[in-house]
């Protein structure tokens, strides 16, 4: 009986392969051998700017709590509220969150009232004013949330984590009531990007807490990535021209 | 100054375009017509598949549509349920019934009592079709109830233990069934990370329209075998299976309301361009 | 006491050791560190009661919430008589889903609630979309260059492919229609789906490691 399962022992490689290289970035980046240039992602760049015309215009900044915190895309938003916190905590902008999961609400509140307080700024946190919890359930919360858009008329709204069917609705309801959207999703990609100022596609959304920390080690991490993809486009590039002559070695070698 | 028509039309207020739209949804509930109806390639892919379906097979079916879903899935839903009952009368397949939604418990209840398959209506529930309920914890659940059924899941929807039920003799694991089934409203992603990489199990998707294109990539690389999409899919289920429900009356609206939606389309177009022709923008 | 368990090193060791574990376990086929390890299921079954354990609390949660709208007679950020209704709400479900008498989890009164209330209301809410999604199409859909126009046109084929009324202009539709789906769609929706997974297996690296803590209270702070 061999040590690794039958059929997943290249995704066990691969895994290797890639803590490896992200661990390696992240050395490189603390003893200061790496040299990063990220690209501008737009939607991210944008934070800063729409946090700062809510701030101009009095308006509240509202964001999406996201689904429930074992989602990817969810603890991906989280390192982006506590972020859009400490930004509004900074300035004194009103700041909204509308909890959609009740498994998050018990992490929002840390991260909502550990930016405050990392801000020095504990004494403006109001729970019950910052924090609004509305249902775990998909379109009663979309209700909740289309609600408290028209009631804040927030200048700023920002959505990801979780969205389904209801993110269209959201988004278009923000834009009509003339807050700046900024999205982020793994699915729902055109409603999405159509209704959206700004769209955070997939991969932007979770590389966004690296971004916006501006940390080397984190955005080493974003560069280890980069080499992987290129080990994938690799993959892909052999399987082609394998495929393409009739072999199917590589495919055998995949799924071992 | 007065606004020109096309100033006019770029600022039309919403409940304009809402009323265009209640007219072409109501449309062909007034006024009867029916419109051709091709059967794509994947409705007949996944008709095929189930249609040939071995004797004796066990097959899961995976009830993740939502309530609010079920306003399109419902068509589609029925279809496959109906189709795989046949399947459980003429060749002696096996139905399980489950779902990691909270949903999923009383809407396939509903279903089975619109189909009279409810316990209280056929007392052969249990001998060759069971609907178990809710696996809890999504995909941690999932993963554990593809190791033990039991463990997660020790009775069914009315509380009867599983072993005491005939279909689950000799069930215990994901190993021991030969297809998955899966309505969804939100992603199939926990069924193929749980159910079909890790284990070969073959996987048909009956999916709300909006996750096809999503879903084609999963598709084409064999992750799924076939799939079923929104209304139109339920309406050609339908169709092949000559059982015509909700998803044939629906269809039409389909055409009404796409067309409605094309020609706001054209029109804001015509205003933008008419609009910058005339140096308003 | 309470210092050393708002130590953030404690979460971050418990994420690294937990995904670690059944990250090795997923791959291994040794008898005491596998899927089917007795240790494995623990742990799985630890998440899932944890998962449904979170539902009791957010039930609490609501309750207490809206409690103290209602007792503090808050008019903001809702007027508190819809706190009491939803109390209201709850507590009447709540009655009917009790194993007691006539009432109960499969019960008719339980049933009526599902199917004649939550389930159309549900329904409503769904149709919605349809209309901001017309609403959405009337202001965004603009070919404001050339290649928003490519986009509309793909648009308009796709959704005439989708409705049988597209079927009367010709076949050329559908197989236009089709194709677009099938080819660069599917292209493009696979590169998002690789590039999203691996943005995912990356994210999960930095909370390992301890380089992702943004869903840690005080995340910013100097040093880490």
């Amino acid at each position: 009986m061999s040590i690794l399962v039958s059929g997943r022992i290249f995704s066990g490689f691969f895994l290797l392969i890639s803590a490896i290289i992200i661990l390696g970035m992240i050395e490189l980046a603390k003893k200061g051998d790496l040299k990063l240039h990220l690209r501008r992602i737009p939607a991210l760049d944008a934070i800063d700017e729409a946090v700062a015309r809510a701030t101009e215009t009095g308006k509240p900044v509202l964001q999406h709590g996201g689904s429930a915190p074992s989602a990817a895309d969810t603890i991906a938003n989280y390192s982006i509220m506590n972020y859009i916190a400490r930004s509004c905590a900074r300035r004194g902008t009103p700041y909204v969150v509308a909890a959609r999961s009740i498994q998050g609400m018990p992490v929002i509140r840390e991260i909502v009232s550990g930016a405050y307080e990392t801000e020095g700024k504990l004494e403006d946190y109001d729970e019950d004013r910052v924090i609004r919890f509305g249902s775990p359930e998909q379109f009663a919360f979309a209700s909740f949330f289309m609600d408290t858009i028209r009631s804040e008329k927030p200048a700023f709204t920002f959505m990801a984590g979780g969205l389904s069917g209801e993110a269209l609705t959201l988004c278009e309801t923000a834009v009509l009531e003339g807050s700046i959207m900024i999205s982020g999703a793994t699915g729902q990609l055109a409603v999405l990007f159509a209704s959206s100022d700004y769209f955070l596609i997939a991969e932007e959304l979770f590389a966004a807490g690296a971004y916006l920390s501006g940390d080397p080690r984190q955005m080493a991490s974003l560069a280890g990535e980069d080499y992987l993809k290129m080990i994938l486009l690799a993959l892909i590039a052999l399987g082609t021209i394998f495929r393409t002559f009739g072999s199917q070695w590589l495919l055998n070698v995949v799924k071992m | 100054m007065s606004q020109s028509i096309w100033t006019k039309l770029s600022k039309i207020d919403r409940k304009y375009i809402f009323l265009v739209l209640w007219i072409a949804v109501l449309l062909p509930f007034t006024v009867k017509f029916a419109l051709p109806l091709t059967i794509s390639g994947l409705s007949r892919d996944f008709y095929d598949y189930l249609d040939e379906m071995p004797e004796d097979s066990i097959i899961c079916y995976f009830w993740d549509v939502s309530f609010a879903g079920w306003s399109e899935m419902e068509a589609s839903g029925i279809a496959t349920l109906k189709m795989l009952f046949k399947l459980m009368d003429e060749k002696n397949c096996k139905i399980i019934l489950v779902g990691m939604r909270g949903d999923c418990g009383p809407l396939p209840e509903l279903t089975l009592k619109q189909l009279g398959l409810h316990p209280d209506q056929n007392p052969t529930y249990g001998e060759m079709y069971a609907h178990i309920g809710w696996i809890p914890g999504g995909s941690v659940g999932m993963s554990n109830w593809c190791k033990d059924i039991r463990a997660v899941n020790p009775n069914d929807w009315w509380g009867t233990p599983l072993d005491e039920l005939p279909v689950m003799q000799g069930i215990n694991d994901i190993t021991d069934l030969d297809l998955v089934l899966q309505i969804e409203s939100g992603g199939v992603g926990v069924v193929i990370n749980q159910v079909v990489v890790p284990y070969n199990t073959p996987f048909l998707a009956v999916s709300i329209a909006n996750n096809v294109p999503g879903n084609l990539p999963l598709l084409d690389s064999g992750l799924m075998t076939a799939q079923l999409g929104g209304i139109r899919g339920g309406a050609e289920l339908e169709q092949l299976t000559k059982e015509i429900g909700v998803g044939n009356v629906n269809i039409t609206a389909i055409s009404t309301t796409h067309l409605a939606i094309i020609a706001l389309m054209v029109i804001a177009n015509l205003t933008y361009y008419a609009r910058k022709a005339r140096g308003e923008i | 006491m309470s210092v050393i368990l708002k130590r953030r090193e404690i979460p971050i060791a418990l994420t690294a050791f937990f995904a670690l574990y059944m990250m090795i376990a997923y791959h291994s086929n040794l008898p005491w560190l596998s899927e089917k390890a007795q240790l494995t299921v623990d742990i799985q079954t630890f998440a899932q009661i944890l998962n449904v354990m979170a539902l009791g609390l957010g039930y609490i949660a609501i309750m207490r919430l809206h409690a103290g709208y209602v007792i503090r007679r808050v008019k903001h950020p809702q007027p508190w008589h819809w706190s009491l209704w939803l109390l209201f709400v709850l507590a009447i479900t709540t009655i009917v889903g009790l194993p007691w008498g006539n009432f109960g989890v499969r019960s008719e009164p339980l049933q009526f609630i599902f199917s004649s209330i939550l389930l159309p209301m549900r329904g409503a809410m769904y149709a919605v979309v349809s209309f901001y999604m017309a609403s959405a199409a009337y202001r965004v859909f603009l070919a404001r260059n050339k290649e928003a126009a490519v986009m509309l046109a793909g648009t308009f084929v796709v959704m005439l492919t989708n409705a049988p009324v597209g079927e009367l202009l010709g076949a050329w539709v559908g197989n236009l229609g089709t194709w677009l789906l099938t080819t660069p769609s599917m292209g493009g929706m696979r590169g998002i789906r690789i590039c999203g997974a691996l943005g995912t297996l990356i994210l999960a690296w930095r909370m390992i490691t301890g380089r992702e803590t943004g869903y840690l209270r005080g995340a910013a702070e100097e040093g880490d």
